[in-house]
């Protein structure tokens, strides 16, 4: 085709300017700052940086953080989402206004839905109330480790719709009968769920679990709303020290940080897509 | 012979003939004064006049004039009799006794090209000024028919409204008379004299801001409506319009916009260019090409002018002070070089400068940047990036950018290198580089301490043996007051404070930032989980204070109180030694264990590493150095002043002292038995005057000064850094820190929960940089 229809290079050639203007250039050029001293000057360093900054331990421990919060965020958001648009497709026509509920936080803006997050999870908000009501002590929610359970939360209740309706369109997609036949075999509702549709839908459940993971990285803006440039080290994120060394104009640090981080991110996700080759369904 | 001697004669016509233009870039000083004002100053043939106020040497009203070539300006009259609306004719004749032509003061000077006027606000007579051999004589033209026009009406007075602006267009005088009103329905209005018969009206012609001579005839204006002329939306004002006022059918005709900044806008027409000219941050602008472009024709020496006059294409400029600036303009204005400051704005300097690079225009930046990342972009981008920079090493982020390179090393300059290395050590560590080489050069330094006021401690019956020395002395102090003085002395107070309420808290801000001053000192790092700071937040909370007096109390008419001890005694840059007629320093330690320090703001100077001018721009900063060596901050910076500095005033005021003791003795002995107790009065009250200013103000920084200085106050400073007391609070790392402290200012959270979450933040702050 692309030998054939020279055309086809015309109309591609706009879209991949743009992202060789605010892709592959910004990308080997930060490749570029990652290796300079950072100074004035610019001095060429090598992987001194690199060197650095892994032994630095800020970035570190923000790089733990960063994947402990993704780990509690990204499964969970995935196999509540599961959960919930296999449930929605059994309510079938009331289904959509249930999944328009759940979308409503995905299109507010993050500092609304802190404030009301504040709210909730003050010293003497709901959430201690219900606390002390099951016997147990108040808890300083937005402070030091216990500051992990609201920022999940609010992660959570913003990104589960999105996933929900992504879950649901591909669950829309998978043929009745095949529940039919199970059901004729035998197979309870767990058995169909992940024999017949998590199968059925694996492009779709590899998606929402690559954007749900590439989300739970960002949730440095509900950290940041709450515990500012130096929160608490329990949720001390890597973009907490990119930030702050951005501030400093420590660009170098930026630049390597980001790369180190995003050679972990590919690690990962090459993970996963070789898995998902293995696991593809036949069809 | 004939033909020799006519070509002779043209060729010397030809040269007289010559505009001004030819007059070069000077400095011209007008009269002797220490500080002289500028009323007016305007152009008639080859001749600038100026009515100068020049009070301190006692000339009074002064008309001078000025020709190209002339070092200096010439006194023409001194002593102008001044008149306002309202004089009694009792001061007029006393004005007359003392040989004041009352008839031809001067309320506005004017001219038409030809000659020079003026008017006298009282009698309305408007009178040529002729300069002669023996000063000046008046030649009476017409009187102004109606002087209502001049008058403006208040709500229970009358007065005679000085007009800002006159000009005389086709034998008509144009006045620009002040009208605000509280609505702002107007701020001008232009009252028309006619100079044959001195008919008076006010013009049609409405929401006039400027006006000028144009050419043809006419007169330029500036309009802008009076109301809705500032844009929300761009955050600036509207653009003027310009209009082209006919003075015979009295319209005005719209030509164009221009857009200044109005409160600096001073502007007058240059014939030579055909165009308006005016001074905008030291670049000399001018609306060219019919009035469509603006175009800049030269630059000044300073970046402001109070008064202008041209000639040819000659700017002769006045600003607040006694010299004239000289300055050439020309539509092919293109300098070479050219400099760009941020942040330094001293006027001797750049007049240094000048006088040895009088081509190289330096200009101040027009931006504002609000932080060190708009400062480093601003450094490394466009053609006028900033070439040299001030900055507080306080109160900005100067050792962020010392650190990343972002000032260049001044070594290439041995005049730098050699001044600073005369400085005091502590001023040279704060400016060098991780190499040891010096990036910057202070200018200033300053720090504030505490004191005591000798007269409510004396009053009190306390002596200097009673004060603190320290901060838990302080705390211990406040409860004592509190207990044994609060009550008693109710008409003071122990120090400056809102009251009870607030004096735990403002100790606390005292303690928090000497400590946080003593950590930089001494370990280079914050902490607040030490026993020093527990023991002082500890000496806070235990204070007693719930009888202390606020300073100032809203009861009746207003009860202030005048404080024992207070903040704010000048220590670093104070050469008084440790008290001056009032107060005695009380230098204050943390505790007894630590020593005092004296944390001083310092001002610096630097170079951007990527100035295309590099080598001009260390010739500034040599003239900085320059300058500040000479002034007073050369003996707080300077290790090797060892000699006093004289006060330049002393002579001239011990003379005019004597001479108005021997006026007063000469009127003694003519005066009257009833009078003389009077004049023996004020003679002694003199002599002592004399006598104490003999005594004390002989130096600006007299030889104890000196002394008390290098010994006892230089081997306590240490150069104060930014921290998060004092840095930007857009900054959100110092928001969250100052919120901390506001929290436990609050009673929020308890003094461990503020040193774990302070401590917590520090550290994470400093092990990103590891």
């Amino acid at each position: 085709m692309f030998q054939k229809k020279k055309i086809v290079w015309l109309l591609l050639l706009p879209g991949m300017a743009g992202i060789l203007a605010f892709y592959i250039v910004p990308f080997v050029g930060g490749l570029y700052y990652s290796m300079m001293d950072g100074s004035f000057e610019n001095t060429f360093v090598g992987f001194e940086n690199y060197a650095r900054i892994l032994q630095n331990n800020m970035f570190l421990a923000g790089l733990k953080n960063t994947w402990i919060l993704s780990l509690m965020c990204a499964p969970t958001i995935w196999l509540l989402a599961f959960l919930l648009a296999a449930m929605l497709k059994t309510l079938k026509e009331r289904s959509t206004a249930f999944r328009n509920i759940l979308l409503l936080p995905y299109l507010m803006p993050s500092s609304a839905l802190l404030i009301i997050w504040l709210l909730i999870f003050d010293y003497g908000g709901v959430v201690n109330r219900l606390v002390v009501a099951l016997g147990f002590d108040r808890v300083l929610w937005l402070e030091g480790s216990a500051l992990r359970v609201p920022i999940v939360l609010l992660y959570i209740w913003k990104n589960l719709g999105f996933s929900v309706v992504l879950f649901s369109s591909a669950l829309s997609a998978v043929h009745p009968s095949l529940y039919e036949f199970a059901s004729l075999e035998g197979a309870g509702w767990w058995t169909q769920a992940f024999r017949i549709t998590l199968p059925q839908i694996l492009p779709t459940a590899f998606l929402v679990f690559v954007l749900a993971w590439v989300n739970a990285f960002k949730i440095f803006k509900e950290a940041y709303f709450i515990g500012g440039d130096y929160p608490a080290a329990e949720i001390y994120t890597l973009q907490h020290f990119m930030n702050n060394k951005f501030a400093k104009l420590d660009y170098q640090d930026v630049t390597t940080a980001a790369y180190l981080f995003a050679l972990g991110v590919i690690a990962l996700f090459a993970l996963m897509y070789a898995s998902k080759a293995v696991r593809a369904p036949e069809t | 012979m004939k033909r020799l001697l006519c070509a002779l004669l043209c060729a010397v016509l030809a040269v007289s003939m010559l505009p001004a233009a030819l007059a070069e870039n000077a400095m011209v000083q007008v009269g002797d004064s220490d500080s002289i004002y500028v009323r007016e100053m305007l152009t008639v043939g080859d001749t600038v006049y100026m009515l100068v106020n020049e009070y301190s040497d006692g000339d009074g009203m002064c008309l001078y004039s000025w020709k190209p070539g002339q070092e200096q300006a010439l006194q023409l009259v001194k002593n102008l009799a001044e008149v306002y609306d309202g004089m009694s004719e009792e001061d007029l004749n006393m004005l007359r006794e003392n040989g004041q032509d009352v008839e031809h003061a001067i309320t506005l000077l004017f001219t038409d090209g030809t000659s020079l006027m003026a008017m006298n606000c009282i009698s309305g007579l408007i009178f040529r000024i002729v300069p002669g051999e023996a000063g000046v004589t008046y030649e009476d033209m017409v009187t102004v028919a109606n002087l209502k026009a001049f008058i403006r009406e208040e709500e229970d007075y009358s007065y005679f409204a000085t007009p800002e602006q006159s000009l005389v267009v086709n034998g008509t005088l144009l006045c620009m008379v002040p009208d605000y009103t509280p609505d702002y329905d107007n701020f001008y209005r232009l009252v028309r004299v006619d100079l044959k018969d001195g008919a008076t009206a006010e013009s049609a012609v409405k929401e006039i801001r400027e006006i000028i001579p144009y050419k043809d005839g006419k007169a330029l204006l500036l309009q802008r409506q009076t109301k809705d002329y500032y844009d929300n939306d761009k955050n600036s004002f509207l653009p003027f319009t310009l209009a082209v006022y006919d003075a015979d059918a009295d319209t005005a005709q719209s030509v164009g916009t221009l857009d200044v900044n109005e409160y600096q806008l001073r502007w007058t027409w240059c014939d030579a260019l055909q165009a308006p000219v005016w001074v905008d941050g030291g670049r000399i602008m001018a609306l060219v090409d019919d009035l469509k472009t603006t175009k800049q024709v030269g630059f000044l020496p300073v970046n402001s002018a109070n008064r202008m006059a041209v000639m040819g294409t000659t700017l002769v400029c006045a600003d607040y002070d006694k010299t004239l600036y000289v300055r050439d303009m020309s539509l092919d204005f293109n300098p070479e070089a050219s400099l760009n400051l941020y942040g330094l704005y001293s006027t001797d300097a750049r007049l240094l400068f000048n006088s040895r690079y009088p081509n190289v225009p330096v200009y101040d930046a027009e931006e504002y940047y609000s932080g060190l990342e708009a400062i480093a972009q601003a450094m490394v981008t466009g053609s006028d990036s900033l070439d040299i920079l001030c900055m507080s090493i306080s109160y900005s982020q100067f050792t962020t950018m010392l650190r990343k390179g972002y000032c260049a090393d001044l070594s290439a300059s041995s005049a730098i290198t050699d001044a600073v290395g005369r400085m005091y050590p502590v001023f040279q560590e704060a400016v060098k580089n991780k190499n040891g080489a010096i990036c910057a050069v202070p200018i200033s330094a300053w720090s504030s301490g505490w004191y005591v006021n000798r007269y409510v401690m004396e009053d009190v019956g306390l002596t200097m043996e009673d004060m603190p020395t320290n901060y838990i002395e302080l705390c211990q102090f406040v409860t004592r007051w509190n207990e044994e003085f609060a009550d008693e002395y109710d008409m003071y107070t122990v120090f400056s404070t809102s009251g009870a309420d607030y004096m735990k808290n403002n100790l606390f801000d005292y303690i928090l930032r000497d400590y946080i001053n003593y950590c930089q000192a001494t370990t280079g790092s914050v902490r607040f989980n030490t026993d020093l700071f527990r023991s002082l937040v500890a000496a806070v909370e235990s204070v007693e204070c719930r009888d202390i007096r606020p300073t100032y109390e809203e009861s009746g008419d207003g009860i202030w109180r005048d404080s024992l001890l207070d903040y704010g005694f000048s220590v670093v840059g104070n050469f008084r030694a440790n008290e001056d007629e009032y107060s005695t320093m009380l230098p204050m330690a943390l505790t007894a264990d630590t020593e005092v320090i004296n944390t001083a703001d310092v001002d610096v100077v630097f170079v951007n590493p990527r100035s295309k001018q590099f080598d001009l721009a260390l010739r500034y900063v040599e003239c900085v150095l320059e300058t500040v060596e000479k002034e007073s901050t050369g003996y707080v910076l300077f290790a090797d002043k060892t000699e006093p500095r004289m006060n330049e005033y002393y002579e001239t005021a011990v003379k005019q002292m004597e001479r108005d003791i021997a006026e007063l003795e000469e009127a003694m002995k003519n005066a009257d038995e009833s009078e003389r107790r009077e004049y023996e009065e004020g003679l002694e009250a003199q002599r002592e005057w004399l006598e104490e200013y003999k005594a004390k103000y002989r130096y600006d920084i007299s030889p104890e000064g000196l002394a008390y200085y290098q010994t006892e106050i230089v081997p306590t400073i240490a150069v104060g850094k930014q921290t998060f007391l004092n840095a930007s609070s857009r900054e959100s790392a110092n928001a969250e820190l100052q919120t901390l402290i506001k929290r436990y200012k609050e009673g929020q959270i308890k003094i461990d929960q503020f040193i774990k979450e302070a401590d917590n933040k520090l550290t994470m702050m400093e092990m990103e940089d590891q």
